[in-house]
């Protein structure tokens, strides 16, 4: 079944490039590299011995991922430190909305756009109705303010269509971008032009150093209108700029503390360029009139395409695209459009390729730890029911990596100690819940399925043994072969701690516990 | 309720009372370049120069409040006004070794590249900021060479000498443990025992990873891992000594930075000054009013702390320590139709402290608000001058702590004029 979907998935694009036959090794580290990049999750016990057996297979495994559920909102999060629009601060005043804690309501906000992503891959779309869709995604967080036709009683993330009669350009005609990306007056929505073509065409103005002209008086209006149109320093930025900052004067708010300022759309504004730039919609010397001209506008633009191709290839391999990428930058893409733009045929494409398989070490998310230890464990922290892991402001996002690298010139993320830290409270919690549980329910274990609490390395030395290579090879993805003196040096270790915190507390809960925290804490678990 | 903790800080104080009186605490003038620790304190948003440090209220074209005046300690001329008067209080206290930089020039109007030229001296998103650079170049000195307590970290390729902790205080709780009662699912954490093994498996684990170590990056990551466990284990070690749960206080921040510079753990802290009304597109007069009453209260306590807090080397924390207090961008001399200023690129910046000539202005605004070229070697203002970019200013405050160059500078032009 697993090679089939990878023959459908790969049939649309061009021949794979031709690669050298994986050892058992690597094609652990490559079945747990797609696993995590593509589930969030580890591979299970039965996928690693099967690919240790069979190394051919990994790849078709890896691509037999990418048709399980999940998958759009895993590219989601990717897409999330691009996006940048799950942060837990905004200038908008959400304490003010008829809710009893905006907390919910905030982290919610900035996963609208993001669900609207998510369902485009999930769904096999085609990309464009990313700024095309006339549907939405949100919660009964959102719908408790947003006018949309979000069912009276629902609860969770739904389909929904906003009722205000905004344009329909899919993310951009939601309220969680915009309210990510505010305006004022004076700037007259080209901050929130930039934001599109950062996102959406990977160009980004404002990385740009301003050189402007010192002998201009930015104390003067009129000056200021002039150099606009004729100052060759702010012409290059505002002549494309201006123009898609038209287009999003119905998003304008005239004051940021007010819900139904904010919440509805405000068509009777669509005009205000005329007053404050002068300057018509049109995305780059193609004119139009609504948000929805803008979204079909940016969806034919060759770069909306090019620019998907790039921040896919980016986030898979870990590192900024470079000229060496060029030729794979094309096989992508051809992939890409031969799919009839589904971003599961292009990631099949870049995750097939040399250059994936052979990419650099990486780091773990915050998010990719807290679901793959959920996964492993079935501890997820929780607090007051919101997710620690989803918030900067009161959870411990920002603490363990923050929303993830862009790869656009960002630097390196790197393990520091307060991200060590919370994986180690992470650890420690996950492996006492695991053991309680495994130990308590042998039947629905799910990592200690050798042992039952009563063994002893004395007694029972075997199932002992094979419970820890297991363990190892589930948390870690490594093998502890038999003979090799790495690996019995390891399987020492690990009996040798269980032997001490058992002497010290007098539990197996807590040796068993303390055992699997000690993995969870491992420098395998982050780093794949 | 558990009953508050005593003050390190009163402890503190009274030690230092303790060697005075016995003549046992020689004060110094001020340590070497070399010998200096720092304070950076980040206002994020921008904040509008003309309430405090730009004395521009003759500028017709600058919007001004109406009760403000031009005041001066020494020669050190600011804005007062009667609603601020913490402001006029900590230049009378501090105002010797104060110096005011006016018309630095950000060449953005985005927070984020603002942030990052202000505080890095470079537009490349790899450059590490010049607390991180500063404590780098001394971090076999500094068990934790720099920690910054909240706002956005700029670390570069010197990760390994920056710990970042939140600005909410969650560290405190996650040090001890005591995060995990906080749980929805009901867990225990280890008792000290366990968390000693577990910690001693951890470092050997990593140390193993590093010996099989494949490819740079990889490398790379295992000894940054190895690194931070190292870090973990002094941070742990100092869990009942240092203050590290801030709440969500100036304050707190303070009482942290002081422990760390008093033990000699750290050569630079950086404290983010955080209010989302620093950024006063609506309603400045009061946003800004607000902002700069509490943040020269917090200076104030800041500066008290450090003169009544013994350094590691004797003397007091002021007379090794400079407080740097910048902001990201400023905002527009004209107030729009929300009453409220809008980014610009030309701002202020104040350093109190040893190692400067204090006691001055140096630099100053044109009739466009536009910021002024200064003579780098007097720090005068000169039609011939060079501007106050982020590199100058960046490569002022390394100058300052005895750096001689920087490669990720986009160039190296300090205000030696300014140098004491």
């Amino acid at each position: 079944m697993a090679a089939l979907i990878a023959l459908l998935l790969l049939s649309c694009g061009p021949d794979p490039v031709q690669t050298k036959e994986l050892s058992p090794t690597e094609a652990l580290r490559y079945l747990t590299r797609a696993s995590l990049d593509l589930r969030g999750v580890r591979p299970s016990l039965a996928e690693l011995r099967a690919v240790q057996a069979d190394p051919g297979s990994a790849q078709s495994r890896a691509l037999a991922y990418l048709a399980q559920p999940g998958f759009g909102e895993r590219y989601a999060g990717w897409m999330a430190g691009v996006w940048l629009t799950p942060v837990s601060e905004i200038d908008h005043d959400v304490a003010t909305y008829p809710v009893d804690d905006p907390l919910p309501m905030l982290v919610s906000l900035g996963m609208e756009p993001l669900k609207v992503l998510a369902r485009v891959v999930e769904e096999d779309l085609p990309y464009t109705e990313v700024v095309t869709a006339d549907w939405t995604v949100i919660d009964e967080h959102l719908a408790t303010s947003f006018p949309t036709d979000y069912p009276a009683e629902g609860v969770g993330w739904q389909v929904v269509h906003y009722t205000d009669g905004r344009p329909k350009a899919g993310v951009l005609s939601t309220n969680g971008f915009w309210w990510r990306y505010d305006t004022t007056l004076a700037n007259a929505n080209r901050g929130r032009a930039n934001a599109i073509t950062r996102v959406f065409t990977c160009h980004d103005y404002l990385a740009t150093p301003i050189e402007g002209n010192r002998e201009l008086n930015l104390l003067d209006e009129e000056a200021i209108a002039d150099a606009l149109r004729t100052d060759p320093a702010c012409v290059a930025c505002h002549v494309d700029l201006d123009p898609i900052a038209a287009y999003l004067w119905g998003f304008y708010n005239h004051f940021a503390f007010s819900p139904s300022e904010q919440a509805r759309y405000h068509a009777e504004r669509e005009l205000l360029w005329e007053q404050y730039s002068g300057v018509s919609p049109g995305w780059f010397g193609e004119p139009g009139s609504s948000l929805s001209d803008l979204g079909v506008q940016l969806a034919s633009d060759p770069r909306f395409v090019e620019c998907a191709v790039e921040r896919t290839m980016e986030q898979l391999l870990s590192r900024p695209a470079g000229q060496e990428d060029t030729a794979a930058l094309t096989r992508h893409r051809e992939a890409f459009i031969a799919g009839e733009l589904s971003v599961r045929n292009l990631v099949a494409s870049v995750i097939a390729d040399p250059s994936y398989r052979e990419a650099e070490t990486r780091l773990l998310t915050p998010h990719q730890l807290a679901r793959s230890v959920e996964d492993l464990t079935g501890y997820r922290f929780h607090t007051d029911g919101l997710d620690a892991f989803k918030a900067d402001l009161y959870g411990l996002r920002s603490l363990a990596g923050g929303l993830g690298p862009s790869w656009d010139g960002e630097a390196t993320v790197e393990p520091t100690a307060t991200s060590l830290l919370v994986q180690e409270r992470l650890a420690q919690a996950a492996g006492a819940w695991l053991a309680a549980n495994d130990l308590a329910d042998p039947a629905g274990a799910r990592l200690l399925q050798r042992v039952d609490g009563s063994e002893r390395p004395e007694t029972h030395p075997a199932e002992m043994e094979a419970q820890v290579r297991d363990l190892y090879l589930r948390i870690l993805s490594r093998e502890l072969a038999p003979g090799d003196p790495l690996a019995e040096l390891e399987l020492a270790r690990a009996l040798d701690l269980w032997g001490a915190i058992h002497a010290a507390t007098g539990s197996e809960v807590d040796a068993w516990g303390g055992l699997v925290a000690a993995l969870l804490r491992d420098p395998d678990l982050v780093l794949y | 309720m558990a009953a508050p903790r005593p003050s390190r800080r009163a402890v503190l104080a009274g030690a230092v009372a303790s060697a005075v009186v016995a003549g046992l605490w020689p004060r110094r003038s001020f340590a070497s370049p070399g010998d200096l620790t720092f304070v950076f304190v980040r206002v994020f948003g921008g904040w509008d120069t003309t309430r405090v440090f730009a004395t521009v209220l003759d500028n017709p074209g600058v919007d001004t409040e109406p009760e403000a005046e031009v005041a001066a300690v020494g020669g050190l001329s600011f804005v007062d006004h009667p609603d601020r008067p913490g402001v006029r209080s900590f230049f009378e206290r501090w105002g010797e070794q104060s110096l005011i930089l006016n018309g630095a020039i950000i060449p953005s109007v985005n927070h984020r590249i603002c942030e990052r030229m202000a505080y890095t001296g470079s537009q490349v998103e790899t450059a590490p900021d010049i607390p991180t650079l500063l404590a780098h170049a001394q971090a076999d000195r500094y068990g934790l060479p720099h920690v910054q307590v909240g706002g956005p970290a700029m670390p570069g390729s010197l990760a390994q000498s920056l710990v970042r902790i939140g600005g909410g205080g969650e560290i405190g709780s996650i040090l001890d443990g005591s995060i995990l009662s906080r749980s929805d699912l009901p867990v225990q954490s280890p008792d000290h025992a366990v968390t000693d093994l577990l910690d001693a498996h951890a470092r050997t684990g990593a140390a193993l990873r590093i010996a099989r170590g494949r490819g740079s990056a990889d490398l790379r990551l295992a000894r940054a891992i190895e690194d931070g466990l190292a870090k973990v284990g002094t941070m742990k070690e100092l869990a009942g000594t240092v203050r590290w749960d801030t709440g969500d206080t100036f304050q707190g921040k303070v009482d942290l930075a002081l422990d760390l510079l008093s033990l000699g753990l750290s050569r630079c802290v950086t404290l983010a000054y955080e209010s989302s009304t620093w950024d006063s597109h609506e309603g400045n007069d009061e946003k800004q009013m607000a902002n700069f009453i509490e943040l020269f209260d917090g200076l104030a306590d800041l500066m008290e702390g450090l003169a009544s807090t013994p350094g590691p080397n004797g003397g007091s924390l002021a007379d090794q320590t400079v407080v740097v207090v910048q902001s990201e961008m400023g905002r527009t001399p004209f107030t729009n139709a929300g009453k409220g200023k809008d980014h610009w690129q030309h701002t202020s910046a104040l350093l109190v402290g040893p190692g400067l000539s204090g006691g001055r202005v140096v630099g100053g605004f044109n009739e466009l608000f536009y910021g002024e070229k200064v003579d780098l070697a007097t720090g005068e203002v000169a039609a011939k001058g060079r501007e106050l970019t982020p590199a100058v200013v960046c490569s002022t405050l390394l100058a300052l702590g005895g750096m001689e160059g920087a490669e990720s500078l986009a160039e190296w032009a300090p205000i030696t004029g300014i140098l004491g």
